[in-house]
C-alpha cells in the first residue's frame, strides 16, 4: 500500500487511496492531524504528536517543532543531552504516521507520497527524501503541495476547462499555483511562492506586540528559551481566537504571575500589512509566468491552516476582487491529493482516465564568464539551462565555449535561483572536463540538463571536439558518503525508544494537563494539579477501561477550563 | 505534404490550426504512456505538443494579420510573445497620447479617479514645457502607487507594465520618479533579473547611470576629472590623443562601456569615439604575437605562447639580445676611433665590475 503523507511546519497528515476516493488516516489520538512536534520525555522515551506539541512550553529545551523551516540548512535542534537534524526530527514523525497507518490499514505500507511546499529549493527536498528514508518509508515521489491540492480540487471539477489558482498559506511556507485541466490532464503551469512565509510568521507579529506591551520590559530574560516558547503558545491562541472575533486577550504566566492584554484584529492587521504584501509577489509572478490574467481563473482555491484568517481572506478577496473558494478543507486537502497521488503512483484503475505533470518552479542552470568590454573586467554569472516552470520531467540542452586560451579544463558549477548574480543562487554540484588547449572560443561544450519528476536533477557534459562525455548526478550536497552513513543513522534511530502507540492518549492528556496548570493560577491551578494527581492514580493501576474513562473525564474538565483542544 | 514537420506524426495528427484538437491528441498520447518508465518519450511528446501549438498559434496569427506584414516566428517561440511590453531599447519617442486604461471597468468610481491620476502624470510627463518640479512628479506618482484600486493584481500588473513603458519613454523628464517606481516594485530586488521585461531593464540601467553620474560629480571623486574630460572636446596632440588624466579615463570608459553603455550617448562624442578606439586597441605585444603566430616560420605550434610565458619569454629575449646589439654598435666602423675606445673601455669596466661582485 501506498501512503500519501502531508508533512506540515505544524501539523501533518496520511491519507490513503481507498474504494476510488482517497481517505484520511486517524492516529492513535483518533485526530485527522498529528502536530508536527517531537519531544523527549522524562522516562527518556521519545513523545511525537499532541504530547509532544503540549510539552513545548512547559519543557521547551525538550521539545522541538517547527523543524521543517530549517530542512536543508545546517541548524540542530537540541531535545535534551542530543542534538537532532531538522530531518531526523521529521522522520520521527514520518514514522509515527507510518505507524498509525500501518494499524489502521491493518497491512504493510511499502511506499510514500510526500509533499513539500512547491518552493522548496533543491537542498530542501533532498532532506526531506532522506527523512523519509530515516524512517524506513520507500518514497515513491515528492509532490508540490499545491499541486497535491490541486489533484484533491480538481479531481471533482474535470469537466471545467479554465485555469484555477491554488493559493497555500501553510504554517510555514507560501506557494502558488496555475492550474488548469484538459480532458483529465491535470496541468500545472506555474508556480511560484516564499518558503518563509507561513502562520508562523504572523505568530511572530503577535510575539513583537506583546513584547512591547508586557510590563516589565526585560521579562523573561533569566530563561529566554522557555520564554519564547510560552509566548509563541500564547500567540498561537490569540491568532486563532482573533479568526473568530474582532478582539482577544492575550495571556500568559510566567513565575507565577499573569500578564495579559487585548489585541484588537484591526490593530493586528495594520501590523501584519507587511506580510500581506508579500502575498501579492508570488500571486504576480504566477500569473505572468502562467500569461494569464486574474479575470480569466475560473477559481482561486485556498488551502492552508493560514487561510483562515480573516485578514488573509479579505486580501485575497481585494487582489482578485470577488471572493475565493473555501470547498476544500483547509488541513486536509494536501494528504487527499497525496493520496491520489499515491493512487495514480499504484495505476489504480479508478484513476486511470486522470494524469498529472507538474513544472519545476526554479530555475536551474550553470555558472559562465561575462567578459568585459576590453576583455578585463571579468566576472561570473548565471546562465539559465532549465527555465523556470518547465513540465517536468525535461531534458535542455546549452553549448558554451572555453573562455581563455589554451583552457586546459572547463569547470561547470551547476547552481539554482532566480538571480543573475551566483551568491544568491543556490549551488548544487560541479562538475569538470578536460578540453584540448585550443584559442578562446574554440572548443564547444554541449551541458545537457535532466530533470526528472521526483526532483533529481542529471548533468552531461560532452565536449565536441573530442566526443568526451562526463556525467554528474546530484544527489546530495555532502557527497556519497551520506547514502552508507544513512542505513547507520536509520539504525540509530530506530534504536531510540518511542512512546508505545497505545499510550499515545494518555501522554497527550497529561502533558495537556500539565501545561495547563502551569498557565493558570491560584484556585483553577489548585484544581487542574488535583486533576492531574487523580489521573495520575488511575494510570498506576494500569487498568485500561478505567484509564480511558479517566482520560475522557479529565479531557472534559480541561476543555471546560481552557476550551476546546486545538489542532 | 512531402516535408511536414515530425511533430504532427509524433501526435498522430493531420496539420490542423485547433488549438483543442493538437491538446486533445496530447492528452490522449498522454494517457497511453507511462511518464515514470520513459522520460524520453513525455519529454519528446512535450516538445511535439509545444511546437504543434505554436504553429497553430502562428497560422492564426497570419490569417488574422494582413496577408502583406507577416512577422516570420520561430516555430518555437510561445504564441502569446505578442503581448510582451513595448521594446524600450528605443530612443525617447511620445507613446500614444491617452495612456491605456488598466481595466476597463466603469462602474467603479475608484477606478475613474485612478485612471484621471495617471492621465494627469502622463500629461507632466510629455508636456512641452513641463510646468511640475521633481517634487511634484515624486508626489504624484506616489499617490498613483498608493491608491486602493491597485489592490486588485490585473490591475496592478497592467499599471506596474504601464508605468515602467511610460517612465522610459519620457527620460529624462522621468528621472525624479525614477527611485519612487523602483523602490515601490522592488524591480532592483527581484532576484529574475535576467527575465524582466525590456521596460523595466532599460528603467533599472537608467536610474543607474543616473546614480553612477550623481557619484562622478562628487568633488572627491578619483574619475571626476577624467568625466569632465569625456564631457570635452578630444585634447589631441601629434593625432594622438593628449589626455592628462590617462589611466582613470581608460578604466572610467571601460566602466561606462560595460556598465552603462547608455552613458556613451550623452557624452562628447568625438572624444568618445577617439576613446573607444583607444580602448578597444589591443596591447602591442599581444599584436606582435598574433602576427608571429600567423606568419613568421614554424607556424602557430611554436609561435603561439601561453599568455603567462609570455613576458618570461619576451625579457629573456632582451637580455640575451641587448649585449650583442649593443657590442656591434660600438663597434660598427664609421664611429668615432675615440669614442669606440671610450665606449670599449667603459663596457669592460662594467664587466669586470659586474663579474668581480657577481662571479
Amino acid at each position: 500500500m501506498i501512503i500519501g503523507i502531508d508533512l506540515g511546519t505544524t501539523n501533518s497528515a496520511v491519507a490513503v487511496w481507498r474504494d476510488g476516493e482517497p481517505v484520511l488516516v486517524p492516529n492513535s489520538l483518533g485526530d485527522l492531524l498529528t502536530p508536527s512536534a517531537v519531544s523527549l520525555a522524562d522516562d527518556g522515551r521519545l513523545l511525537v504528536g499532541m504530547a509532544a506539541r503540549e510539552r513545548q512550553s512547559t519543557h521547551p529545551d525538550q521539545t522541538a517543532t517547527t523543524f521543517k523551516r530549517f530542512m536543508g540548512t545546517p541548524q540542530r535542534m537540541r531535545l535534551g543531552k542530543k542534538d537532532y537534524s531538522p530531518e531526523e526530527l521529521s522522520s520521527m514523525v514520518l514514522r509515527s504516521l507510518k505507524a498509525d497507518a500501518e494499524a489502521w490499514l491493518g497491512e504493510p505500507v511499502t511506499g510514500a507520497v510526500i509533499t513539500v511546499p512547491a518552493y522548496f529549493n533543491d537542498r530542501q527536498r533532498k532532506a526531506t527524501r532522506r527523512a523519509g528514508e530515516l524512517a524506513g518509508l520507500k518514497i515513491e515521489r515528492l509532490v508540490n503541495e499545491p499541486t497535491a491540492a490541486a489533484l484533491a480540487y480538481g479531481i471533482h471539477t474535470l469537466g471545467e476547462e479554465k485555469p484555477f489558482l491554488v493559493f497555500d498559506l501553510g504554517g510555514g511556507t507560501f506557494d502558488v499555483s496555475l492550474v488548469e485541466i484538459f480532458d483529465g490532464v491535470i496541468e500545472v503551469r506555474a508556480s511560484a511562492g516564499d518558503n518563509r512565509l507561513g502562520g508562523e510568521d504572523f505568530n511572530a507579529v503577535l510575539i513583537k506586540l506583546a513584547r512591547e506591551k508586557l510590563d516589565p520590559p526585560r521579562l523573561g530574560d533569566d530563561n529566554p528559551a522557555a520564554f519564547a516558547e510560552v509566548l509563541r503558545a500564547a500567540a498561537e491562541r490569540t491568532r486563532r481566537a482573533l479568526s473568530e472575533a474582532d478582539s482577544a486577550p492575550f495571556s500568559i504566566v510566567w513565575r507565577d504571575t499573569a500578564f495579559d492584554f487585548t489585541v484588537t484584529a484591526d490593530d493586528f492587521e495594520l501590523r501584519c500589512s507587511d506580510l500581506l504584501t508579500r502575498l501579492r509577489e508570488p500571486v504576480l509572478r504566477s500569473l505572468r509566468d502562467g500569461r494569464t490574467q486574474a479575470e480569466g481563473l475560473s477559481e482561486i482555491v485556498m488551502v492552508g491552516g493560514a487561510t483562515r484568517m480573516p485578514m488573509v481572506r479579505r486580501a485575497v478577496t481585494r487582489m482578485f476582487g470577488r471572493f475565493p473558494n473555501f470547498g476544500l478543507h483547509p488541513d486536509h486537502a494536501i494528504a487527499l491529493g497525496a493520496a491520489i497521488q499515491a493512487g495514480l503512483k499504484a495505476r489504480n484503475a479508478d484513476l486511470d482516465e486522470i494524469r498529472l505533470t507538474d513544472v519545476c518552479p526554479f530555475t536551474l542552470g550553470v555558472d559562465t564568464v561575462d567578459r568585459g568590454v576590453d576583455s578585463r573586467l571579468q566576472r561570473r554569472v548565471f546562465s539559465p539551462i532549465i527555465e523556470r516552470n518547465t513540465v517536468v520531467p525535461a531534458s535542455r540542452v546549452k553549448t558554451f565555449s572555453t573562455a581563455q586560451d589554451g583552457q586546459s579544463f572547463v569547470e561547470f558549477n551547476v547552481y539554482q535561483g532566480e538571480s543573475h548574480d551566483l551568491a544568491e543562487n543556490i549551488k548544487l554540484g560541479s562538475i569538470r572536463v578536460a578540453v584540448p588547449p585550443k584559442p578562446a572560443g574554440h572548443v564547444s561544450l554541449d551541458c545537457r540538463f535532466s530533470y526528472d519528476a521526483s526532483g533529481l536533477l542529471e548533468v552531461d557534459v560532452t565536449v565536441n571536439e573530442t566526443g568526451v562525455t562526463k556525467q554528474l548526478v546530484i544527489v546530495d550536497e555532502d557527497d556519497g558518503a551520506a547514502s552508507t552513513d544513512l542505513e547507520a543513522r536509520r539504525k540509530a534511530l530506530e534504536a531510540l525508544k518511542v512512546h508505545p502507540r497505545e499510550e499515545a492518549a494518555n501522554a497527550a492528556a497529561l502533558a495537556r494537563a500539565n501545561r495547563c496548570y502551569a498557565s493558570l493560577l491560584a484556585e483553577r491551578r489548585e484544581y487542574v494539579g488535583m486533576l492531574i494527581s487523580r489521573f495520575q492514580a488511575v494510570l498506576d493501576q494500569q487498568e485500561p477501561r478505567a484509564i480511558e474513562t479517566a482520560r475522557k473525564e479529565l479531557e472534559g474538565q480541561i476543555d471546560q477550563i481552557e476550551g476546546e483542544r486545538y489542532l | 505534404m512531402s516535408r511536414r514537420p515530425p511533430f504532427w506524426d509524433q501526435l498522430d495528427l493531420e496539420p490542423t490550426e485547433d488549438a483543442r484538437t493538437i491538446k486533445l491528441a496530447y492528452t490522449r498520447r498522454l494517457k497511453a504512456m507511462d511518464v515514470d518508465v520513459d522520460p524520453a518519450g513525455f519529454i519528446a511528446l512535450r516538445a511535439a505538443r509545444d511546437n504543434a501549438l505554436a504553429y497553430a498559434a502562428m497560422r492564426q496569427s497570419r490569417i488574422a494579420a494582413a496577408p502583406a506584414e507577416i512577422q516570420p516566428e520561430p516555430p518555437a517561440a510561445p504564441a502569446e510573445a505578442v503581448n510582451a511590453a513595448p521594446d524600450a531599447s528605443a530612443p525617447p519617442r511620445a507613446v500614444d497620447p491617452t495612456p491605456p486604461p488598466p481595466e476597463p471597468d466603469p462602474d467603479q468610481e475608484q477606478e475613474r479617479l485612478f485612471n484621471d491620476e495617471l492621465a494627469r502624470l502622463h500629461k507632466q510627463l510629455f508636456a512641452k514645457a513641463g510646468d511640475a518640479s521633481a517634487a511634484d512628479l515624486i508626489r504624484l506618482t506616489e499617490t498613483i502607487l498608493a491608491s486602493p484600486a491597485l489592490d486588485r493584481v490585473d490591475r496592478a500588473a497592467h499599471a506596474e507594465q504601464w508605468m515602467a513603458a511610460t517612465a522610459i519613454n519620457a527620460i529624462p523628464r522621468s528621472d525624479p520618479i525614477l527611485p519612487t517606481l523602483i523602490s515601490h516594485y522592488r524591480w532592483r530586488a527581484q532576484p529574475s533579473a535576467w527575465r524582466q521585461p525590456p521596460a523595466i531593464k532599460a528603467v533599472l540601467a537608467r536610474q543607474a547611470q543616473c546614480e553612477f553620474v550623481g557619484e562622478l560629480m562628487l568633488t572627491r571623486h578619483p574619475w571626476r576629472q577624467a568625466y569632465l574630460e569625456l564631457n570635452a572636446p578630444p585634447k589631441v596632440w601629434w593625432k594622438q590623443l593628449n589626455g592628462v588624466h590617462n589611466r582613470s579615463v581608460r578604466l572610467l570608459m571601460s566602466t561606462i562601456m560595460a556598465n552603462h553603455p547608455g552613458l556613451l550617448r550623452e557624452l562628447n562624442q568625438e572624444t568618445v569615439a577617439a576613446w573607444v578606439k583607444r580602448v578597444n586597441r589591443r596591447p602591442l605585444m599581444d599584436r606582435f604575437w598574433t602576427w608571429a603566430a600567423k606568419y613568421l616560420p614554424g607556424g602557430p605550434r611554436v609561435w603561439d605562447v601561453k599568455p603567462a610565458l609570455r613576458l618570461p619569454l619576451w625579457s629573456l629575449l632582451l637580455l640575451i639580445a641587448f649585449p650583442i646589439f649593443r657590442v656591434w654598435w660600438l663597434l660598427r666602423p664609421g664611429f668615432s676611433l675615440r669614442l669606440r675606445i671610450l665606449a670599449f673601455s667603459w663596457t669592460v669596466i662594467w664587466v669586470a665590475a659586474w663579474v668581480a661582485l657577481h662571479g
